[in-house]
């Protein structure tokens, strides 16, 4: 009995048992399937822009992008920094989710081939910071280098529609530069402007009576300290368009009225294939470098082999390439050395007319940046992977351009002297394009002083302490710089653009359509008529400045809404204001879901 | 050349207030006496003035150098303060008027110095230099205690986030050549105009029975410089926060070891000298 007893209550201990551990068993599945879940969160983003001390527009575009993403859900911050930390954050570091910057514009629509190529996602520079990869682009940045006429627009045209609705960028607008310049001691201000160093070259100088400035000196206002402190032409976080260094370093061959005209050379014979051409180029006589030694084909094929690597061992890791002209390192195969002034060019795949525009990379004398080529060992960034050549002041510059360093005093003031020296003052004659520059510039030299802020400009202009500004004022400054007398404002269009950059590195930005939707968020209406008062083209395509954008990607002010990358619509009407039913439905088509609060949510 | 002549328009004006402010505050004995004793008074605060010196000077030294190590190190808050106080100072500034405007610059840049250098000679006047040594003291906290804040933490002010108009620079932009040569755009958090401001409105209470006026009129600037802060579209309302903060510290630190500056100043020159005999 007893037996039975125990047997039946063992039986019943372990049915309950296994009962209780199926259920526990049970339980914990449903607890971990409920539980073990992440949760989804709002949407949180950081755009990065410079403070409105060195520019006023991309805060002002952060803004107005910062409005609507947050009428579409998303929670958004805003973080200035200056524009030396931004370029090495976007840059260098790729350390960003989204910034608002400005590209420092381009001569050529190749520009993009490193600017959106996969293969330079993991380069420092204007190189592809976004970390954009797409098969098809690569395949046709490749293919319009080979080709020209209509077949180079169709590859650019099937470019622009590959690329532009998934882009890691969206164009905002290229802004004019409306430069302040006064007309008693200087002229000729226009064509080339002060958006190229020609010109500083073709500018016209009169002497004025009680002139309480040193005579001969055009004085130049910069918004900019960098200048001061670094001139260094491969820093890519101390340049943008390099104008001022520009300067300083003659290239073989500078841009002249649209072509590519012999600068330090005297010419070039073109060989080779058509795909592949070859360069055969002869530099003038008697050129030399600000410190007395001559140029020599040496200097120019250190130069090429420099900027493409420059450690000087190629074959060698780490390659470091300078992060400015990278493009135009990427054409230049091998370069042949023939003797004191000849040197062939091999060149990679491309056309001459693409060719040619390695020729605009200033060279550097050899024998000061070879002592630039050892790993640095002390900087502001990773530093394993970065010589000395990038990070280098050269604060006393020795190159070979019309204009040589004097003096500098960091954070306020730079001076330049013309270089009695250069070919331009002591060629017999000279033919061609150049020709046009013969004896120039015709002043003693410049000096450029850093102005805090645009209207202390204005005022340095009127009390004739200025000549001009290097760079364009704000607009709510032109109407009194138009007002004033002696002052003239000189407006021009440029191909420097103000965009949005994405990160793609990261979700959610790495979803190309989740990077449409806030492309699309944009007015770029009210952005045209508040934050540029109408001095800027606004725009969509990063080549809006060729003559190779698509028509359909042209700003065009009558189709407002009805463009597949514009603004998505406003609210009642509102100029910038965005309608947040359908910015929200533009996020749902990408996959997004909400909260009931309409918070854009992300799983994280 | 610009920055040289709004610093002589500074002088010029701060000088004429100084006198005003000596005629009005200061009784004629008073001065009188202090003539008489200028010397031993000058060489009593000798050292608490050398250190205040050192402080400034080493500040406008390391300045860029800090600036730059800020960078590499520093907490980028100014969209915290932002997300913090939300438009307090956009919604200061919708009370502007050209005249509050005119104002206000004139006390942020003006009344600031002079608020910050009466006090320097109004104290030296008194006969117990305690409180002259006390306020160099607090000075030189407030400094080096401002820079420290700088390098750790980089913000720019609501005018540099343009959610604010900078309505000094728009009315009076050769200050901003003044401005940017003394300090640079991150450092707002706190706010020094504040703090030393703040500094010397609590040592003008301290001291209100010797100079009744002084303590009003230290009032009513101290107070147009901590408001002008933000209605200029300077600085957010907490770095006014912070910068008050600060200020009641270095008062702290100003009362706690004004004496032993002094003694270890007056101490150790003699105590050094007898050793270096002794050696040799």
């Amino acid at each position: 009995m007893t037996g039975r007893t125990d047997r039946t209550s063992r039986r019943a201990l372990l049915t309950g048992a296994a009962a209780l551990a199926g259920s526990t068993a049970g339980c914990f599945d449903r607890l971990r399937v409920s539980v073990d879940r992440n949760p989804p969160e709002q949407v949180s983003l950081t755009i990065k822009v410079v403070p409105r001390d060195e520019d006023r527009a991309p805060i002002r575009i952060a803004q107005h992008l910062t409005e609507n993403l947050e009428r579409a859900g998303a929670a958004v911050d805003i973080e200035p920094t200056t524009e030396e930390q931004l370029l090495r954050d976007v840059l260098i570091n790729f350390d960003y989710q989204l910034y608002i910057g400005r590209h420092p514009g381009h001569d050529d629509p190749d520009y993009l081939y490193t600017l959106l190529g996969s293969r330079f996602g993991e380069e420092p520079g204007w190189q592809n910071p976004f970390g954009y990869s797409s098969a098809a682009a690569d395949d046709l940045l490749e293919r319009q280098r080979t080709v020209d006429g209509d077949e180079r627009v169709e590859r650019f045209t099937d470019l622009q529609n590959a690329t532009l609705v998934e882009a890691p960028i969206s164009i905002v607008a290229y802004p004019d530069e409306p430069r302040a310049v006064r007309t008693d001691r200087f002229g000729g201000w226009t064509s080339p402007s002060l958006e190229y160093p020609l010109g500083y070259l073709s500018l016209e100088y009169e002497e004025i009576e009680d002139d309480d400035r040193d005579e001969g000196v055009l004085y130049i206002g910069l918004n900019d300290r960098r200048p001061t402190r670094n001139l260094n032409p491969f820093a890519v976080e101390f340049r943008d368009r390099g104008v001022i260094t520009g300067l300083l370093y003659d290239p073989l061959g500078r841009r002249i009225g649209g072509s590519v005209e012999p600068w330090l050379a005297e010419g070039w014979e073109w060989g080779g294939t058509e795909e592949r051409p070859r360069a055969t180029i002869r530099l003038r006589e008697e050129l030399s470098w600000h410190d007395d030694e001559p140029i020599t084909a040496e200097d120019v094929a250190f130069t090429y082999e420099f900027i493409a690597d420059t450690t000087m061992e190629p074959q060698e890791d780490p390659v470091v390439p300078s992060p400015r002209f990278r493009t135009q390192s990427t054409l230049v195969d091998s370069i042949d050395v023939v003797d004191d002034r000849e040197l062939d060019v091999h060149f990679t795949a491309a056309r001459e007319s693409i060719a040619e525009r390695a020729f605009t990379v200033p060279i550097v004398p050899r024998h000061v940046w070879e002592e630039q080529t050892e790993m640095t060992s002390f900087a502001g960034f990773d530093i394993d992977h970065v010589t000395e050549a990038l990070v280098w002041e050269n604060a006393e510059p020795v190159g070979s351009g019309p204009f040589r360093y004097a003096d500098a005093t960091a954070d306020e003031s730079l001076t330049f002297e013309r270089n009695d020296e250069h070919f331009l003052q002591t060629a017999d004659s000279l033919s061609g394009a150049v020709a046009g520059y013969a004896e120039r510039p015709v002043y003693e030299g410049i000096h450029f002083d850093f102005v805090p802020s645009d209207a202390s400009a204005l005022d340095l202009l009127e009390g004739g302490q200025l000549d001009a500004t290097a760079y364009g004022l704000a607009p709510e400054e032109l109407p009194a710089a138009s007002r004033a007398s002696d002052l003239a404002v000189e407006n021009e269009p440029t191909s420097s653009h103000y965009h949005i950059g994405f990160n793609t590195r990261n979700a959610p930005l790495s979803n190309p359509q989740f990077r449409y939707a806030i492309a699309r968020l944009v007015d770029r209406e009210h952005v045209y008529e508040s934050v540029f008062e109408r001095y800027a083209t606004p725009a969509y395509s990063p080549i809006a400045a060729s003559q190779y954008v698509s028509e359909e990607f042209q700003w065009d002010p009558e189709g407002v809404g009805e463009h597949e990358l514009s603004f998505v619509g406003r609210e009642d009407g509102e100029v910038g204001v965005v309608d947040a039913e359908r910015a929200r439905e533009l996020f749902r088509d990408a996959g997004y879901r909400y909260s009931e609060d309409n918070e854009l949510l992300v799983q994280q | 050349m610009v920055l040289v002549g709004v610093l002589l328009t500074l002088v010029a004006v701060v000088s004429l207030m100084l006198v005003c402010g000596t005629l009005l505050c200061i009784d004629r004995e008073q001065l009188r006496q202090t003539r008489r004793e200028l010397r031993p008074r000058l060489i009593l605060v000798a050292p608490s003035i050398a250190l205040l010196a050192t402080v400034l000077i080493l500040n406008s030294l390391t300045r860029r150098a800090a600036q730059s190590f800020s960078w590499l190190i520093g907490f980028n808050i100014t969209n915290d303060i932002y997300r913090v106080e939300g438009d307090f100072v956009p919604w200061l500034q919708t009370f502007a008027t050209h005249e509050l405007t005119v104002y206000f610059s004139f006390i942020y840049l003006f009344g600031y110095v002079f608020l910050l250098v009466f006090p320097l000679l109004a104290y030296l006047a008194l006969s117990d230099q305690r409180t002259l040594h006390e306020l160099t003291i607090a000075y030189a906290a407030n400094y080096g205690l401002g820079l420290l804040c700088y390098v750790i933490f980089i913000a720019y002010g609501p005018r540099n986030m343009d959610i604010a108009a900078q309505l000094m620079y728009d009315f009076y932009p050769q200050s901003q050549f003044l401005t940017s040569a003394v300090n640079v755009n991150t450092n707002v958090f706190p706010s020094l105009h504040t703090s030393l401001s703040a500094t010397v409105m609590i040592f003008a209470w301290h001291t209100r029975e010797q100079y009744p006026r002084w303590f009003l009129l230290a009032q009513v600037i101290g107070a147009s410089v901590i408001v002008s802060t933000m209605y200029l579209g300077i600085h957010w309302l907490i770095d006014v926060i912070a910068g008050i903060v600060l200020a009641y510290a270095s008062v702290l630190i100003g009362q706690r070891y004004a004496d032993d500056w002094r003694e270890l100043t007056s101490v150790a020159p003699a105590t050094l000298a007898r050793q270096v005999r002794h050696r040799f």
